[in-house]
């Protein structure tokens, strides 16, 4: 978080009682129709609890109905992003009224409509946007839409029509203030409440389609304020009444989508990479996604923090929607293994084949059994902590051993190898102090590159690469994280740390 | 101060003093106001804020509290400290302010009564050199402060240290003998918890001026004011603290309670609630905060579940358009 002047101050104080809001109201008949047609049909699903017959189709009409309200692009366009194929659609369409012939007329209006709009170049919210630009030509202005993955689409078709506008997602809100005039596209409530109570720019226009409900209200924060009157974003030029629907943004599913992005992973089920740990899914700036194991830590950089500690290792289970994410895009997901190596030099080999073995074996006796027959084993022979998540994390190459001595006496018991766990104990500990002081090493010098770099462009967008020296580290690179799946999935280790095109 | 702090601070801009805008005169106000509020055992004030942005909120609610407690002399507090350091062990390293600029460092050796009066005895050379010691009356105790850096040994030569005082802005804010005491003398009047970097360039970077009534404009730093522990340098007196909000949750390294505690936004409130249970709170929260809702949803729960009515309304200012405020009091 950068430092504001005082006079910066007193502009965004001023601005909460004079920003302009204007509501721009967009139709478009057919378009209408489809959003009416769609919302039947999918009330109509929903009620009848369906099978995952429908998923796909029912997936295909949400995501076009969201993505051509959050975006200026053209019903075609729309269609292309989405992935609509038609001939699949009509013969889906088709199937469908002989085996759903309850669902299948709604769903049939419903994907004609898209058909339809699919062939049309119709670009109602652009129309809009020239005409705001001719109505006040505006040299400083930010677009900035709901859903990350649309941004480079609209910053291409805005530069086709020489539109000069800077485009953002919502995760960008702390760059605002560079700008005289802040254009949302999408109904008021799929943008930050800030936004409005406490502008940061003095004119805003919401461009939305005309049956959202979208303007903002004003209220009380506290339970009981001296303030006069509400906070207010100030004059609202509304020329009309509010629209009719209230459609929150939807929420992702990550339980499908750990599901999908999981899936193919059957190989060998005793090799370590494919061994399953808990991790969490993260979904990234620009339609990304990752695993991050629960357990281990990761880079972050937080702009709420004090300069000192805005770069820091933190585990997954603190990592919050907001922080830019640091991930290893070229040379594998772990940055502090390679740079540990180097750091035990000649060691490395010898230490690495250890720490694989005795987790090679101690998987091979979870294979034998079972995870909790394991568990019990170890309990029985003085392991203090060995419960199923835990061994499953003991398993795994990207811990290096357990912190509590018994638990790893217990294993060592377990395996076999009794007589050799100090030896055992001494060279998971070397590993141990090499990765700390990897992490370090790369923090610091990660500190470094944040300090001398602009950081504006991550802000902005979400996304910046960072080079250090190979030997700290290799390319990294920080994605803003946009949201964390609220439970854990069990995934093979060779997947946490990569991001991958996050598809819904 | 015959006139208002937050009517005598200026901001020089081209060549003129501009006074401090609205907003930012109600921070200051509101500092100064809970610094006089009478002392209720049972009771402390909270009082919540929510701003566009955070900037300089914070700073100015501290510059109101220690600009008008620094006309109450600390000299009441002597006798306290005396007793304090009645309690100390032999030989604890001390240093003794003589006067504004000079400052010695010794051992305590003890406290004694003499004819009905208390002194502090502090030695400041080995004794086959010299052994200077000084009895110092129990009335000017404050003016020996135990310090961190231990001495193993007196030293031959006396450790005198010259101290840098430059009162700043305080200088066109108090007068002379007022100014003498407020920089000679530490008490803890608040305690900033927040992004600290943050709060070092709105304090120590950021120029402001003071008109007085009949003077040429001062310049300086609020930190003339605030006097902020650990930013004054050296073992200077200081008047106020600060916490990086994402530092270790701890009581107060002086061990001194602060009366008056700011958090300075939705992050340093979450952290630090449990940190000065007794304190009047202050939190400043920045509607642009990634926790601002549950921060302030941790605040109506204090209110609906703690508050405690009947006493005098906590926030008697008129709060500006662009903010939102609610002040009440809650068991101590």
């Amino acid at each position: 978080m950068n430092a504001i002047t005082l006079a910066e101050a007193d502009r965004r104080h001023t601005l909460c009682g004079n920003a302009r809001i204007r509501y721009q109201r967009v139709d478009h008949q057919l378009f209408r129709r489809f959003s009416e047609r769609s919302r039947r049909f999918l009330q109509a699903l929903s009620d009848t609890e369906s099978d995952e017959y429908w998923l796909d189709f029912a997936r295909t009409v949400r995501r076009y109905r969201f993505k051509l309200m959050a975006a200026p692009v053209s019903f075609g366009d729309g269609a292309t992003t989405v992935g609509v194929k038609a001939e699949r659609l009509r013969s889906f369409m088709l199937r469908s009224a002989a085996i759903y012939p309850e669902l299948a007329s709604s769903a049939r209006e419903a994907g004609e409509l898209l058909l339809e709009l699919a062939a049309c170049g119709d670009n109602p919210m652009m129309d809009r946007l020239v005409s705001i630009a001719d109505a006040e030509p505006e040299p400083s202005t930010v677009v900035m839409l709901r859903d990350s993955r649309l941004v480079d689409l609209v910053r291409h078709a805005l530069r086709l029509r020489h539109m000069g506008f800077e485009v953002v997602s919502i995760g960008a809100h702390r760059c605002v203030h560079e700008f005289s005039r802040l254009i949302l596209i999408g109904p008021t409530r799929w943008f930050p409440e800030h936004l409005f109570s406490a502008p940061q720019v003095p004119k805003i226009e919401v461009v939305s389609y005309r049956w959202n409900r979208s303007r903002w209200r004003p209220h009380l924060t506290f339970a009981c304020s001296n303030s006069a009157r509400p906070p207010s974003g100030g004059e609202d030029t509304a020329d009309d009444g509010d629209g009719d629907v209230e459609e929150l943004w939807p929420e992702l599913d990550w339980q499908a989508l750990a599901q999908r992005h999981t899936s193919g992973f059957d190989e060998s089920p005793g090799h370590e990479s494919h061994e399953p740990v808990e991790a969490r899914l993260f979904s990234l700036q620009g339609g990304y996604g990752v695993f991050l194991e629960a357990r281990a830590s990761s880079l972050v950089i937080d702009f709420d923090e004090d300069e000192e500690s805005s770069v820091k290792r933190v585990e997954a289970r603190e990592i919050e929607p907001g922080v830019c994410l640091l991930l290893r895009t070229i040379g594998g997901g772990d940055y502090v293994v390679p740079v540990a190596d180097r750091l035990l030099g000649a060691r490395a080999p010898t230490l690495r084949q250890a720490q694989g073995l005795w987790k090679q074996l101690l998987r091979n006796q979870v294979r034998d059994s079972s995870l909790l027959e394991v568990s019990i084993a170890l309990i029985d022979l003085g392991s203090h902590r060995a419960n199923e998540g835990n061994v499953r994390n003991w398993m795994s190459q990207r811990s290096i051993k357990p912190q509590d001595p018994r638990d790893f006496s217990a294993i060592m018991k377990l395996i076999g190898r009794e007589h050799e766990f100090d030896s055992y104990w001494k060279m998971m500990g070397d590993i141990h102090a090499a990765h700390q002081r990897s992490g370090q090493a790369i923090r610091k010098r990660l500190l470094e590159q944040v300090r001398a770099t602009d950081v504006t462009a991550l802000v902005k967008t979400g996304r910046m690469e960072f080079v250090l020296p190979e030997a700290e580290g290799g390319r990294l690179t920080a994605f803003r994280v946009e949201g964390r799946s609220p439970h854990l999935d069990l995934v093979p280790a060779s997947r946490c740390g990569h991001p991958f095109p996050l598809s819904e | 101060m015959k006139t208002g702090l937050g009517e005598m601070l200026r901001v020089p801009a081209d060549g003129d003093f501009l006074p401090l805008p609205g907003w930012a005169r109600f921070f200051v106000e509101l500092g100064a106001a809970l610094s006089m509020r009478t002392h209720d055992d049972n009771r402390r004030v909270i009082i919540a804020s929510a701003t566009p942005t955070r900037a300089f909120a914070a700073a100015f609610c501290a510059v109101g509290i220690v600009g008008v407690r620094a006309e109450i002399p600390v000299a009441t507090d002597a006798t306290t400290h005396f007793e304090y350091l009645t309690t100390l062990p032999d030989r604890t390293t001390v240093t003794y302010q003589e006067d504004l600029k000079k400052k010695r460092k010794g051992w305590l050796i003890r406290c004694v009564t003499e004819n009905g009066q208390g002194f502090v005895v502090v030695q400041f050379q080995a004794q086959r050199h010299g052994g200077l010691t000084y009895k110092i009356p129990a009335a000017r105790s404050l003016t020996v402060q135990v310090v961190d850096d231990e001495l193993s040994a007196l030293p031959r030569e006396v450790i005198s240290q010259t101290v840098r005082v430059q009162p700043g802005l305080m200088g066109a804010i108090l007068g002379r003998s007022m100014l003498n005491a407020f920089l000679q003398h530490s008490r803890l009047e608040c305690v900033i918890v927040g992004n600290e970097s943050l709060l070092r360039e709105e304090i120590q970077r950021t120029q402001f001026s003071v008109l007085p009534p009949s003077n040429a404009a001062v310049s300086g730093k609020l930190q003339d004011i605030l006097r902020v522990r650990g930013l004054t340098g050296g073992n200077q007196s200081y008047r106020s603290e600060l916490y990086s909000a994402t530092g270790t949750e701890g009581c107060s390294p002086s061990d001194e309670p602060p009366p008056v505690v700011i958090f300075d936004g939705s992050l340093a409130f979450l952290r630090w609630i449990a940190a000065w249970p007794k304190a009047h709170w202050v939190a400043v929260l920045d509607r642009s905060d990634a926790r601002f809702d549950d921060a302030a949803g941790e605040i109506n729960r204090l209110y609906v579940g703690e508050r405690v009515n009947g006493g005098p309304p906590p926030l008697r200012q008129q709060v500006p358009p662009s903010l939102e405020c609610m002040g009440f009091e809650v068991p101590r």
